[in-house]
């Protein structure tokens, strides 16, 4: 005997086989790309403050949207789909504040970047790598970069704190961050993290 | 330029410090460089990584619904940065509607029979029943129909389950749910917004549905409206009467047949309500089914067992169907059930034997949904025989959570019993719900299930899926499972809940308590 059916969500139309576990499945993906989809995000805009408003936004728009997921293996691209425009949509409103972003061009340029190394192992940071090598650091380094990257704290802060001057601080992070690189690159392309 | 320099320079853009010309200048560089491009993105990848490792621990318990968490989420510090964005999406997305109470401008509201409304505001206090409804109204109608007309003459009927908020005379926020509105010449401007569009009036009747599974639709049914998706694209378009929209998930609009009927502007009389009816059963068993829940007319019910017309016995009312004549009967149906939370009430009269069901598995009288005893997926009432005293008792299953009432009910005689499930849950988690047994409010002992403790109490009745049950009586006919061994008669399935007007209306017609 037929179901009784919902015609409000015929379309688009995509009912999971087993509700409960697609939800679960969902919520895993969405948890495992956030780093990556906030990666892509800081990298379309660099130096803006609104990441995080960004990357809620997408999230927000993902999970509404989960139903319109039709493969697992799809889902990075399909996030990477929906932050593009949360992103074009930040930067009107930050070139409107007077804040330096990307022209459109360059944005579409990194994005396509981006989705084409979606599937790639070596394109997030791995997190183990970076724990590594912050901990190859000196302890000041390491009190330099924690300032710096805690919501709260700030270079300036760390120079009272230690009576350095910030323009100082500044060029000791260009050092230690590309230090890190190097050291991350290194251990991915070892194979040790 | 030298690789440092490039680096440096892209740190001072991530830092947010650099200036308009030096940002200009390596953006040129970038586009006709493909190496400094993914110089720049590996270190944009690590600026991220950074900031989302020091963004600290946080509370990973979501908002998603706890039902779908994993018990040892496995995130990673770096992932707790971007977990706590995820977390909190919802909940934001919930708060950005949020405004401080406006001037209060109290209308009077009404609701359909049987429906369960929870208003409250911003400052914490609640509405009681009754009460009117002011700016900065929050209502979770997790059940039946709300109406309600403002003070600028706005009128609008919203279906439940639904969640929204009364910003103000003129703005409406519909979170979750089903609604129509008429807007008049005196309140045209009135706004309504989803967390996917907004939809500004120009003299209209519109229809609004903000679906949590599916994405939300405008529908105008005259006039005209101004429509502006919220997400991606952010497209406006203005709309006319017979205009349908949906939004696509890159925020562009797409059209969709209208569908005039889909929105009700009034209040149901009567509570929507399914009626099985046991005085005409035919040969192939097929029973009759009658109400006015929307799609009851294409709902089918069948005896299945064994020569149908022959459980045909003197029910409380007419005819009722004994269930374990012979091999046993059972009735099985196309219909899935409520689902979710949605308020329900199941009200029969039944009789059992002295010493009937005497067996460890008891089928239910009435059930759907998912059986897994570990979560709350189901609603089941039955009989099950007390491992203790022996004795049958009358039970609310939920799945993991019960609730059974004490007295003893295989007394050869019939009984009505109604189970009443409000959608609402107490202030220790369990689930709200009430037994009448012939009328009279039972006190009821909460049990855990098979399962033992369920690993959420929130109330998610599963329909619809492939491990789900539609709508069974008296189901247990397997080979390892015993016979329902019972009569039932007049089963009544509400979506809502029913009051004691209305049990003692239902057991009019029947024994009086203790007769056959």
């Amino acid at each position: 005997m037929p179901s009784h059916s919902n015609s409000d969500v015929d379309y688009p139309h995509l009912m999971p086989p087993d509700p409960t576990e697609r939800l679960q499945s969902f919520v895993q993906l969405i948890t495992q790309h956030q780093s990556a989809l906030r990666a892509y995000i800081v990298t379309l805009l660099p130096g803006s403050p609104s990441v995080a408003d960004v990357l809620q936004e997408t999230n927000m728009v993902l999970w509404k949207k989960r139903e319109s997921l039709r493969e697992d293996s799809e889902f990075l691209n399909w996030a990477f789909t929906v932050a593009r425009y949360e992103v074009m949509h930040h930067r009107d409103r930050l070139r409107r504040d007077g804040r330096v972003v990307f022209s459109n061009q360059m944005i579409e340029l990194l994005a396509d970047e981006e989705a084409q190394s979606a599937a790639s192992n070596s394109r997030d940071v791995s997190m183990d790598a970076l724990d590594d090598c912050i901990a190859k650091l000196s302890r000041k380094e390491q009190e330099l970069i924690e300032f710096r990257y805690t919501p709260g704290k700030s270079l300036e802060q760390y120079a009272d704190h230690t009576g350095a001057s910030a323009s100082s601080l500044r060029i000791a992070l260009m050092r230690i961050r590309r230090n890190l690189k190097l050291c991350v690159e290194s251990k991915i392309a070892l194979g040790t993290r | 330029m030298k690789r440092e320099d490039l680096e440096s320079r892209i740190l001072e853009l991530l830092d947010g410090n650099a200036s308009v010309e030096r940002a200009a200048e390596l953006e040129q560089i970038l586009r006709s460089d493909p190496q400094a491009r993914s110089v720049y993105r590996t270190l944009s990848r690590l600026h991220s990584a950074l900031g989302a490792r020091y963004e600290g621990k946080a509370e990973v318990e979501t908002i998603f619904p706890a039902r779908f968490q994993r018990s040892t989420p496995s995130t990673s510090r770096w992932l707790l940065g971007g977990s706590i964005a995820a977390a909190a999406v919802l909940m934001i997305a919930f708060l950005m509607f949020r405004k401080g109470p406006a001037v209060s401008d109290a209308v009077a509201y009404r609701l359909s029979p049987g429906a369960v409304c929870e208003v409250s505001y911003a400052n914490g206090s609640k509405a009681s029943h009754g009460d009117n409804l002011s700016n900065g109204a929050q209502v979770n109608l997790l059940g039946g129909s709300f109406e309600c007309s403002l003070r600028n003459g706005a009128h609008l009927v919203i279906e439940g389950p639904a969640e929204f908020y009364l910003q103000d005379q003129n703005h409406l926020v519909l979170e979750r749910g089903v609604g129509w509105f008429q807007i008049p010449q005196t309140a045209k401007g009135f706004s309504v917004s989803t967390n996917e569009l907004e939809v500004i009036d120009q003299g209209s009747e519109f229809g609004v549905l903000s679906l949590s599974k599916g994405p939300d639709q405008v529908h105008v049914l005259s006039g005209k409206v101004a429509l502006t998706t919220r997400i991606g694209s952010r497209t406006s378009e203005v709309l006319t009467a017979g205009q349908v929209r949906v939004v696509n998930h890159d925020g562009t609009l797409l059209p969709l047949p209208p569908n005039p009927g889909r929105f009700r502007s009034t209040l149901p009389g009567e509570m929507p309500y399914l009626y099985f009816n046991f005085d005409k059963v035919d040969r192939t068993g097929k029973i009759q089914v009658e109400g006015n829940l929307p799609g009851a007319n294409v709902i089918q019910a069948h005896l299945i067992g064994d020569d149908p017309t022959s459980r045909l016995v003197p029910g409380a009312v007419g005819n009722a169907i004994s269930f374990g004549e012979g091999e046993g009967a059972w009735i099985d149906t196309n219909w899935s059930g409520f689902n979710g939370n949605t308020p329900r009430s199941a009200a029969f009269w039944f009789k059992f034997e002295k010493d009937a069901q005497k067996t460890g598995l008891v089928p239910a009288a009435i059930a759907w949904g998912d059986p897994d005893n570990h979560f709350n997926r189901k609603w089941k009432v039955w009989f099950p025989r007390d491992s203790g005293d022996g004795e049958l008792h009358a039970c609310i299953s939920f799945g993991g959570d019960r609730f059974y009432d004490s007295h003893v009910l295989d007394d050869g005689h019939w009984h009505h019993l109604a189970a009443i499930y409000t959608g609402k849950t107490h202030e220790d988690g369990l689930p709200d719900c009430s037994l009448y047994l012939d009328g009279e409010l039972c006190k009821l002992e909460h049990q855990f299930g098979a399962g033992g403790k369920p690993y959420t109490n929130t109330v998610d009745t599963l329909t619809g899926g492939p491990g789900d049950g539609p709508l069974r009586m008296g189901y247990g006919i397997t080979p390892d499972l015993p016979k329902f061994e019972g009569m039932l008669d007049e089963i009544y399935i509400y979506q809502g809940v029913i009051d004691e007007k209305i049990i003692n209306s239902l057991r009019a017609a029947g024994p009086p308590v203790g007769g056959d």
